[in-house]
């Protein structure tokens, strides 16, 4: 089941919603089939090892929302070395049921974001 | 008469399909199912004469290119062309738009010339437009429509005036939109393009599945479609066009079959059709092309488009009864054909594709390769259901129960 009750509510009621006016490191991604855009913020530590506090931004569908809602609060706290080895696949576990093939992408997105991400840092 | 419920059976996929709730299937816009009638002329083809057409002297090759010559005869008549040599086969109409913006358009039109597109146009009608202009110092512009009602604004009094002034050579427009579902008036248009001068070509992959066309009516110089969206195959499509254009353009790709005399440094060039199809083509396509003309010709397109109507009506009623549901374009089902987009508040209109999907009924959802037109609506992309002649009331009403039920899911 695509829209299982754990992800529209994470779609109505994202936790980690919403731009940071100044961060550590920011990166914006579109998903062209669909116009999805997101954009991922990261605060960090003072000596710039661990991720302190994650927000995103943008619109799009429910999917990409409630996926980039679950990577904000499974990169919170991590390391800056453990946030570089949580790959797409450990995305997609926390996600649970994945999506169908065409939606993958959205399902993904939140997860490009955070490596553009870390390219700055 | 062979419509809705009744047509079904002439279309194995329905019985092939396995869920219980039975195929729901509304973006024919996209691509038709085939009847079995289409299937078996393909398979008839490569069990009992698949042989190469217009080259052999034994009796399966002569069937063959009989077989194939059958075919664009059948498809000249279906949309009224002059003669059979003015149909050239080709993979899709975006092959088609390909085809004239480079042997026509290429050739024929120079520096500063203008080519007039529409806001509403396919990809496939307006990408090879991007390209020749850049190549050949052209310029573009586009008839806009109108958000509310998708109708294209223009003033037929100052048309003619209008197209002088920007030096309009040529008029690509499509018939119908693929996403708005508007029927265009071509036939005003091309009338006063020719006043001006200009040569007309038109998109006619979302017109000729649904509405009687005559393409000397509608006074189109040029007039592409294809195969899949019409019941008949993929990898196959139409390019008609005037003969007198067709026999003055150059050829679009040279090879085998399109020559008339060759030397070790030079050849020349067979008359069209032939001109434009170089290389062994695709015979089974053609043929099963020809079949899909056969079915639709012989339920007859006045009861194909009548029968659409009441579908789009019915879809435009239901949807338009949900809260939160905005039908995009005219809610004039006489200026309408084919299909119903919409959107819905605050909903990503791919998270309305796959609820809708859940539901056992396939929609498409996306920008249908018309970003700009959705670019201008304000919106990433939309909904659409889109009906042939398989499609009947139980459709709408499962497209609309499964719209209904996902709003109250996406709730807030």
């Amino acid at each position: 089941m695509l829209y299982r009750q754990e992800i529209i509510e994470r779609w109505k009621y994202p936790h980690r919603r919403g731009a940071m006016q100044t961060s550590d490191a920011q990166a914006e991604v579109a998903n062209m089939f669909c116009g999805d855009e997101i954009a991922l913020f990261l605060r960090l530590d003072a000596d710039k090892k661990k991720i302190i506090e994650v927000r995103f931004s943008g619109e799009g569908c429910a999917l990409m929302t409630a996926s980039a809602d679950i990577l904000c609060e499974a990169i919170e706290g991590k390391t800056v070395e453990d946030a570089r080895n949580f790959s797409a696949d450990d995305l997609l576990r926390l996600y649970g049921e994945p999506p169908t093939p065409g939606r993958l992408n959205c399902v993904l997105l939140a997860h490009r974001a955070l490596a553009r991400c870390l390219v700055m840092v | 008469m062979k419509l809705g419920v009744s047509a079904r059976k002439d279309f194995p996929i329905y019985a092939n399909y396995k869920d219980p709730r039975g195929l729901c299937y509304l973006d024919s816009g996209a691509t038709s199912l085939k009847p079995a009638a289409v299937i078996n002329a393909q398979r008839g083809y490569e069990e009992q004469y698949s042989t190469n057409v217009h080259r052999a002297a034994y009796h399966l090759a002569e069937r063959a290119t009989e077989e194939y010559e059958g075919a664009r005869s059948a498809i000249a008549k279906f949309i009224g062309a002059s003669r059979p040599e003015e149909i050239v086969f080709v993979r899709n109409t975006t092959e088609a738009f390909n085809l004239i913006a480079t042997s026509y358009a290429g050739r024929f039109l120079k520096e500063g010339d203008g080519v007039l597109l529409t806001e509403m146009e396919h990809h496939a009608n307006l990408i090879p437009w991007h390209e020749l202009a850049r190549a050949k110092n052209l310029r573009l512009f586009f008839l806009p429509f109108d958000t509310a009602t998708g109708e294209l604004v223009w003033d037929e009094k100052s048309f003619v005036g209008f197209l002088k002034e920007r030096n309009i050579k040529l008029v690509s427009l499509t018939h119908v939109s693929n996403a708005l579902g508007t029927i265009n008036p071509v036939a005003a248009i091309a009338a006063c393009a020719h006043a001006a001068g200009a040569v007309v070509a038109v998109d006619g992959a979302q017109a000729v599945p649904h509405v009687p066309v005559n393409v000397r009516d509608l006074g189109a110089d040029f007039f592409a479609f294809s195969g899949h969206k019409m019941l008949g195959p993929t990898g196959i499509g139409v390019l008609w066009g005037r003969y007198d254009l067709l026999e003055k353009m150059p050829p679009y790709q040279m090879g085998g079959h399109m020559i008339d005399d060759v030397y070790i440094d030079r050849s020349t060039f067979q008359n069209p059709p032939f001109r434009f199809e170089a290389g062994t083509p695709h015979v089974a396509g053609v043929i099963g092309f020809g079949a899909s003309i056969k079915y639709l010709s012989d339920i007859g397109m006045s009861a194909v488009r009548e029968h659409e109507k009441k579908l789009l009506s019915l879809g435009m009623e239901k949807l338009s009864a949900i809260p939160g549901i905005r039908i995009l374009g005219t809610r004039d089902v006489e200026l309408r054909s084919g299909c119903v987009s919409f959107v819905v508040d605050g909903v990503h209109p791919h998270d309305v594709g796959s609820f809708c999907d859940e539901e056992g009924v396939m929609i498409r959802a996306g920008d249908h390769c018309a970003r700009p037109l959705h670019q201008k609506l304000k919106i990433p992309a939309s909904c659409r259901m889109s009906v042939s002649v398989y499609n009947d009331t139980d459709d709408v009403e499962r497209l609309a129960a499964a719209v209904a039920k996902m709003t109250k899911t996406f709730g807030k």
